[in-house]
């Protein structure tokens, strides 16, 4: 009976024996030279201001961030849709437009609650 | 490939009731006229899944109705018209975005309604994902509580995690079988297939250490009391009531139907867990000074339960696991509607603050007294009935020290939620006052109670029933 897991048990152990294997060869193989610019967080290449654990993120970024996800998933979807529009017809032509649809309204939420201006 | 549209009219519908919701929010100031017209369509989407489907498979097989899945999608139905209702005395406590609120229950219920029906590891992880990120949201919803963005936090990472588990035992099984539809991968595995044993057993193993997080069973179980305390007390009934249900169900439909011909591999397991996790949410619930986190740890204890009915691997576990959800349902909708209504009042979630709660409004008083008697197992209750059956089946089983470990933590749990009714009943009240109830609540209240002691007083039409469909689950 406990010897069905046993596959668990090799799993376990291979993964952990793997995670540690790796990080002590890395450590003996890599040079290991700090300094003061490499540790420093990359903000595209401008210097940082303030400290990211207790600065202040304005979170305006992040609602246009999911914004732009939204758009970008709904052009993934429209492309291989307009390659097989032939083959699934006038139901997959209406489909889309019902999936374009839900976007807007959430769109057209997040706009009139103010997702898109930009308060200074 | 058939798309059978017609089978996901529910869906649909509770679809079309969200575009609705969300553009009505801008016109209605006043937002419980929102929530009178969300029971309004969760009531419709109910009326469609009794009425207008038939049984069958949609979208390529990824989606089946059965009745498992009818009986699940009216008790998703019914614990949304609840937590609508509920969410009329929370109103006030959120700041600006009521309507979003409304919105967002409605797409943690459509969420459960596919869970609840997808036939397909692809659509039930698409389902889980739904639900648990608007669960999110939800947790985190009132920001000027810190416990809430606290509760929120916590249920975000120890979520993430637990799905990285579900992907990558997802993952396995497909490469052991090279399907991801459960009832092909049931095919595969009764058709043998040993050499593969080994991918499948891995597989299932991370499946059921993912989905211990949504049914709130150890080893991901650290979330439920920080997060059912800290979130709006209508979410914690939604996850007490829907996202428990909801996991059991894919839980079954995994494990009984894609898994259910090498049941050897994890009816031990899943016993092993049932029996921990029924020790220590029983016996860390004693301690608790707030009604929520009393009713998050007695809901560690109650997955325990569940989970016997899961070990057992059997039709009587099953449609024991259904009745079980059916009364708990009951008794969480009934004591969450008493504690939102009282917090409402007095502003406070202790239970000493309960204090003298019968001589302030009975029957807010006895709503209580039946919901946590049910939950504890008291004869006339159906929650007593749903132990019974679920101790019925893991006995026939064989497995008689799980009865055993579950019939003492019955009685602990006996302990602590007497507890609270010693405070309702017997001491004094600090603030006099009498609670004042509009007919509506009094009507939600009284259905609750009629409902709990009517599953104890006359189980048999339920048991009947319910054997018959977890027929189709094997």
């Amino acid at each position: 009976m406990l010897l069905n897991y046993l596959p668990v048990l090799i799993m376990i152990g291979l993964v952990a024996v793997m995670a540690m294997m790796v990080l002590f060869v890395a450590s003996l193989i890599r040079p290991s030279r700090p300094y003061y610019k490499k540790n420093q967080a990359y903000e595209c290449g401008i210097d940082p201001i303030g400290e990211a654990s207790i600065g202040k993120v304005r979170i305006h970024y992040f609602v246009i961030a999911i914004l732009f996800i939204i758009f970008d998933v709904e052009t993934l979807y429209l492309f291989p849709w307009a390659v097989v529009l032939k083959k699934i017809g006038l139901f997959g032509y209406i489909e889309m437009f019902v999936f374009i649809f839900l976007l807007l309204v959430g769109f057209i939420y997040a706009w009139i609650k103010g997702a898109l201006d930009w308060v200074s | 490939m058939e798309l059978n549209i017609n089978i996901i009219i529910p869906e649909i519908i509770l679809i079309a009731l969200a575009v609705c919701l969300i553009v009505l929010d801008f016109f209605i100031t006043d937002k419980k006229k929102l929530n009178t017209i969300g029971i309004c369509g969760l009531v419709i989407a109910g009326m469609s899944v009794l009425l207008g489907v038939k049984n069958g498979f949609a979208l390529s097989g990824m989606i089946i109705q059965d009745n498992v899945a009818v009986f699940f999608k009216l008790l998703f139905i019914l614990v949304g018209i609840y937590i609508f209702y509920m969410g009329r005395f929370f109103e006030d406590r959120i700041k600006g975005w009521k309507g979003e609120f409304y919105i967002l229950i409605v797409f943690a219920i459509i969420g459960m309604e596919f869970l609840s029906s997808s036939y397909d590891f692809i659509s039930f992880y698409v389902s889980l994902e739904l639900l648990t990120i608007t669960l999110y949201i939800l947790t985190a919803y009132t920001k000027d509580n810190p416990h809430s963005v606290e509760a929120g936090l916590k249920y975000l990472i120890t979520g993430a995690l637990a799905s990285g588990f579900l992907l990558y035992g997802i993952s396995f099984i497909y490469g052991g079988t090279g399907s991801t539809g459960f009832g092909e991968i049931a095919g595969i595995l009764r058709g043998g297939g040993h050499g593969l044993n080994g991918f499948v057993t891995i597989g299932l193993v991370l499946i059921i250490l993912g989905l211990t997080f949504k049914i709130s069973s150890i080893p991901f179980h650290v979330w439920t009391p920080d997060v059912y305390q800290g979130a709006p007390t209508p979410v914690t009934a939604l996850l007490a009531a829907g996202s428990k249900a909801a996991g059991f169900v894919v839980l079954m439909r995994v494990l009984f139907t894609a898994l259910g011909s090498v049941k050897e591999e994890w009816m031990l397991f899943i016993a092993v867990i049932s029996a921990v996790t029924l020790i220590f949410g029983n016996m860390s619930a004693m301690p608790q000074k707030n009604i929520k986190r009393l009713i998050a740890y007695a809901g560690i204890g109650s997955a325990g339960y569940l989970l016997m009915g899961i070990a057992s691997a059997s039709v009587l576990g099953a449609s024991s696991i259904m009745f079980y959800l059916l009364t708990y349902l009951f008794s969480i909708a009934g004591s969450f509607l008493v504690i939102v209504i009282f917090s409402h009042v007095s502003g406070s979630d202790e239970i000493d603050s309960y204090a003298g709660l019968s001589r302030r409004s009975p029957l807010l008083a006895a709503t209580m007294f039946i919901g946590l008697l049910s939950l504890a197992g008291v004869p006339p209750l159906g929650g007593f009935i749903a132990k019974f059956y679920l101790f019925a089946a893991v006995v026939k089983e064989g497995l008689i020290w799980l009865a055993v470990i579950g019939i003492l933590m019955a009685i602990v749990s006996m302990y602590y939620f007497l507890l609270v009714i010693k405070r309702i009943y017997l001491m004094e009240p600090v603030v006099e006052e009498k609670i004042t109830l509009e007919p509506t609540t009094k009507l939600m209240l009284y259905g609750v109670n009629i409902a709990i002691i009517a599953l104890g007083v006359y189980p048999g039409p339920f048991t009947d029933w319910f054997v018959q469909i977890a027929r189709q689950l094997f």
